[in-house]
């Protein structure tokens, strides 16, 4: 498997005005060139698949909301962890829910990091910048050459 | 006597001489006297009774002899005569017994006597006598006759024997079975004296008797010999002159009469000792005039008086009665019947209370003369015993009719009691469930678990199906316990009709679903408001801080984005609030339940989306003669109108967009369909798309709640809605409804009506 080494993040988001907004501010901070959005939990599957076969590239971080058409955020969490391929990407949740339920339920299914989108603007765009820093700049995380098996 | 009358006659005449005067007198005598020669039997002469027999008038011309009158060929004659003759030659008389012979051949028994005539010695003759003896043969021929059958009659009796003694104590003779079977023999003992013949101790005791009999006393005695027990019956026997020759002792074997006799009398000690113990009063009345002859010491406890008081006194006579009336019955059922048997009667004691006992009469024979026995059972107790018992029945029936529950007892499989309350719970009567099968009572589907548990005798509650007389079923409690009762297994039953408290039930059961749904629903409500109304807000707010930057540094291309967005996100804001509330309002404010016609209420909802539909070219058929409905008219507006819009908004590429409603009767429901050709709902989310906020599509139009709030009108009239589609070619929403029933039909429960 020859994978595709590169600054890709998938962002899988429903909401077209919160997609517009997390671009933007990957934008002014630089770090919007790998971003793949896809609108669904089917089309984020259906991208991690294709990376599988080296079709398109492989993240080396996905944003996931949780309430997402046809598969449910949580069920596409659950499936990257429990493909020892993917597992070893990390997933950040970007939701509007603060439920503590939905917290517990992600971290269960092995979320990486769990983060509110803030209402506040400055809030909003401080936390997407300090995320693309952490994860992008600061993180470091395992290629697909060392799957989990 | 004539026999020796004529020998005297004949010596005088010898004597005398005189021989004309004594031929006279021989001739007149009876006796045939002839004048023999001893040397060879010839008569000589012979007197007229002589002569008649030697031949009648005397002159014959042979010489005639012994043999002329006698028995010849019976060995009787001169021959037999000669040596008689010859010892009565030589001085002595000769008497012999003759069968003599008459002339006409007749032949008689006589008793021949010889004696000497005196006359010259060298010639010597002999006087013969016959005498005729044939009255003394036949009477010696009637004693013998008499003796044997004397013999006879003893030998036909069984168990006797005969002794005849002689004045000597000489046993003539001995017969009879009983003599062997003592282990004598008649041969041994005939001749012999009494003491010679029996062993000394018996033959002292017979000798006193014997002697008495030889006195002429006739008398019984009964003796033992050895281990047997006799009969001596002791009679003189007479000669005719009436002197005892003889005493006869007739022994008769009477051991078993003696046995039984014995036993008879241990048997009657016996019973009078039963009589006098047992513990029953009892009394002998002599039958003639109800005298009381006996009283047992029962009777004397049970009543009071003493024997010696009673006894001689007719129980009339002592008050024994109660009533006058019963003793005249009783008498008569025993006159009558020959018994009695346990008649009831109320007697008095001697201190004058009164009881009641059962009395029984028996014929009985006392001393020979009829009598009655009596004997009386105290039942005063049990009378008492089975009062308080009634008492008690009455008690417990009170209590059994007094509680909600029925109760039978059931002895192999039908009911032996019941109370009042089990008949009004069958629909009938207590008296109509006695003897009824229990299985009848039992729903056909409840007759397995009941038999079961009858017969694993289990005890404790259960419930089934009970099953009314007119065939009406309803849910019963049932508590059952096998008991032992007089040897029998009986089941007792407390039943409980549990019709109201399944009601309830049911009820409850429903309540607690629809509270738990409308909490998950709450639930579910609460996090997608927080979820979803927060989106928007996010947007906004994030549009501003936009804006803002965008204004700052002059981007007008995107100050309009921003500010588009913004707009739109506040809009779908407000949509979102407004269908909420909406939803919200379902079940808590509408409209009075009643008859809807839905074909007026489709064009109502074709109205409404008629705008929606032109723009996106789709048409609308709606079929005709809709049915009627039970329902709220605005709300299922609602319905149709969310139905339509959702048609219209996933068409997809279709060209030829077409929604189509429809109905079908299902029995006391209408189901109707909205059907579309469009992208069709995926099979595995026909469920989550009636979910609240779930949109398939995230550019779709909406808000998300308007297949929830199709769901929710649904359910809240009482049906059911559902999608049916492959995925691909359009899809068919489906509802369920009631039907009215006419305008009177009421509303279902839980309609609030403000």
């Amino acid at each position: 498997m020859t994978a595709i080494t590169s600054d890709c993040v998938l962002y899988v988001e429903d909401d077209a005005d919160h997609a517009e907004l997390v671009l933007r501010t990957l934008e002014r901070r630089g770090k919007k060139g790998g971003v793949v959005h896809v609108e669904d939990g089917a089309a984020a599957l259906d991208y991690l698949d294709r990376s599988e076969r080296a079709e398109v590239p492989r993240p080396r971080l996905i944003l996931l909301d949780l309430r997402l058409p046809k598969i449910d955020g949580l069920d596409v969490l659950r499936t990257i962890k429990t493909s020892p391929d993917l597992a070893t990407i990390p997933v950040v949740v970007l939701t509007t829910s603060a439920s503590a339920q939905d917290m517990a339920r992600a971290y269960a299914c092995n979320a990486n990091s769990y983060l509110v989108k803030p209402e506040d603007f400055a809030a909003f765009d401080a936390l997407i910048a300090d995320l693309g820093q952490y994860w992008l700049d600061l993180n470091r995380s395992p290629g697909a050459e060392h799957p989990v098996r | 006597m004539l026999g020796d009358s004529a020998q005297r006659l004949a010596m005088a005449t010898a004597e005398h001489g005189s021989e004309l005067d004594s031929r006279a007198m021989l001739d007149a005598v009876e006796d045939a006297v002839f004048l023999c020669d001893p040397q060879n039997g010839r008569v000589l002469d012979a007197n007229r009774a002589g002569r008649r027999l030697l031949n009648g008038s005397g002159d014959r011309t042979t010489e005639p002899s012994i043999s002329d009158w006698s028995a010849r060929d019976e060995g009787y004659g001169a021959a037999r005569a000669l040596e008689p003759l010859q010892r009565a030659a030589a001085g002595r008389v000769e008497r012999l017994a003759w069968r003599a012979q008459r002339l006409d051949g007749s032949r008689f028994w006589a008793e021949l006597r010889l004696v000497r005539a005196e006359g010259p010695s060298a010639s010597p003759r002999v006087i013969a006598v016959l005498r005729d003896t044939t009255a003394d043969a036949l009477a010696a021929e009637k004693q013998r006759v008499s003796e044997e059958r004397y013999r006879l009659l003893v030998k036909s009796l069984p168990r006797s024997a005969i002794l005849l003694c002689d004045r000597e104590l000489r046993l003539v003779l001995v017969d009879g079975p009983e003599v062997e079977a003592t282990g004598f023999s008649k041969a041994t003992m005939e001749g012999k004296t009494i003491f010679e013949a029996l062993p000394p101790e018996f033959a002292r005791l017979v000798e006193g008797n014997l002697r008495r009999v030889l006195r002429g006393e006739s008398f019984s005695a009964e003796l033992p010999f050895r281990d047997l027990w006799y009969t001596y019956n002791y009679l003189p026997i007479r000669n005719a002159d009436g002197e005892v020759l003889y005493g006869l002792i007739l022994a008769l074997n009477i051991t078993e009469q003696h046995h039984a006799q014995e036993a008879l009398r241990q048997s009657e000690e016996q019973l009078a000792k039963i009589v006098q113990s047992a513990p029953e009063p009892m009394t002998i009345l002599r039958d003639a005039d109800s005298v009381v002859t006996y009283v047992n010491p029962a009777f004397e406890a049970m009543f009071g008086w003493s024997s010696a008081e009673i006894v001689g006194k007719t129980t009339l006579e002592l008050n024994l009665w109660g009533d006058l009336a019963q003793r005249e019955q009783t008498l008569a059922i025993f006159r009558r019947e020959h018994r009695l048997d346990s008649h009831r009667v109320h007697v008095r004691r001697r201190d004058g209370t009164h009881f009641e006992g059962l009395l029984s009469l028996r014929p009985i024979e006392v001393g020979g003369s009829p009598g009655i026995l009596t004997s009386f059972r105290d039942v005063s107790e049990l009378s008492r015993t089975r009062a308080d018992l009634e008492a008690s029945e009455k008690r417990q029936r009170a209590i059994a009719d007094a509680t909600f529950e029925g109760i039978a007892i059931v002895h192999e499989g039908r009911i032996l009691d019941a109370n009042e309350q089990l008949g009004t719970m069958y629909g009938t009567s207590r008296a109509a469930l006695l003897g009824h099968s229990v299985t009848e009572l039992i729903a056909p589907e409840s007759r397995e678990l009941v038999q079961s548990r009858i017969e694993q005798q289990l005890g404790g509650a259960y419930e089934h199906l009970a099953r009314r007389l007119d065939g009406s079923v309803f849910p019963v409690e049932v508590r059952a316990r096998s008991v032992l009762l007089d040897g029998r297994t009986l089941r007792i039953t407390a039943i409980r009709d549990m019709t109201a408290r399944k009601r309830v039930d049911v009820e409850r059961e429903r309540l607690i679903n629809e509270l738990t749904a409308r909490n998950a629903e709450m639930e579910q409500f609460t996090y997608t408001v927080s979820h979803d109304l927060k989106s928007p807000l996010v947007t906004i707010n994030g549009f501003l801080g936009a804006l803002e930057r965008d204004l700052h540094e002059g981007d007008s291309e995107r100050v309009q984005s921003d500010l588009s967005r913004i707009r739109s996100a506040s809009a779908k804001m407000s949509a979102l609030l407004d269908n909420l509330l909406e939803l919200s309002r379902i079940g808590r404010i509408g409209g009075a339940f009643q008859p809807v016609a839905m074909s007026a209420v489709a064009r109502e909802a074709e109205e409404l989306v008629a705008g929606f539909l032109s723009k996106g070219n789709v048409q609308l058929a709606i079929a005709s003669n809709l049915p009627v409905v039970h329902g709220d008219r605005g709300r299922l507006v609602q319905v149709l109108q969310n139905l339509f819009e959702n048609a219209a908004k996933y068409m997809g590429s279709q060209p030829q967009p077409k929604v189509e409603l429809g109905a079908r009767e299902e029995g006391d429901d209408c189901v109707f369909f909205v059907r579309d050709n469009g992208i069709g709902v995926d099979p595995k989310y026909s469920e989550r798309i009636f979910g609240l906020f779930e949109k398939l599509d995230p550019r779709s139009a909406g808000t998300g709640i308007g297949l929830a709030l199709v769901r929710r009108i649904i359910e809240f009239h009482g049906g059911r809605i559902w999608v049916e589609s492959d995925g691909r070619t359009g899809s068919t929403f489906l509802f369920r409804l009631p039907r009215a029933e006419g305008a009177s039909t009421p509303p279902p429960e839980g309609t609030t009506n403000p």
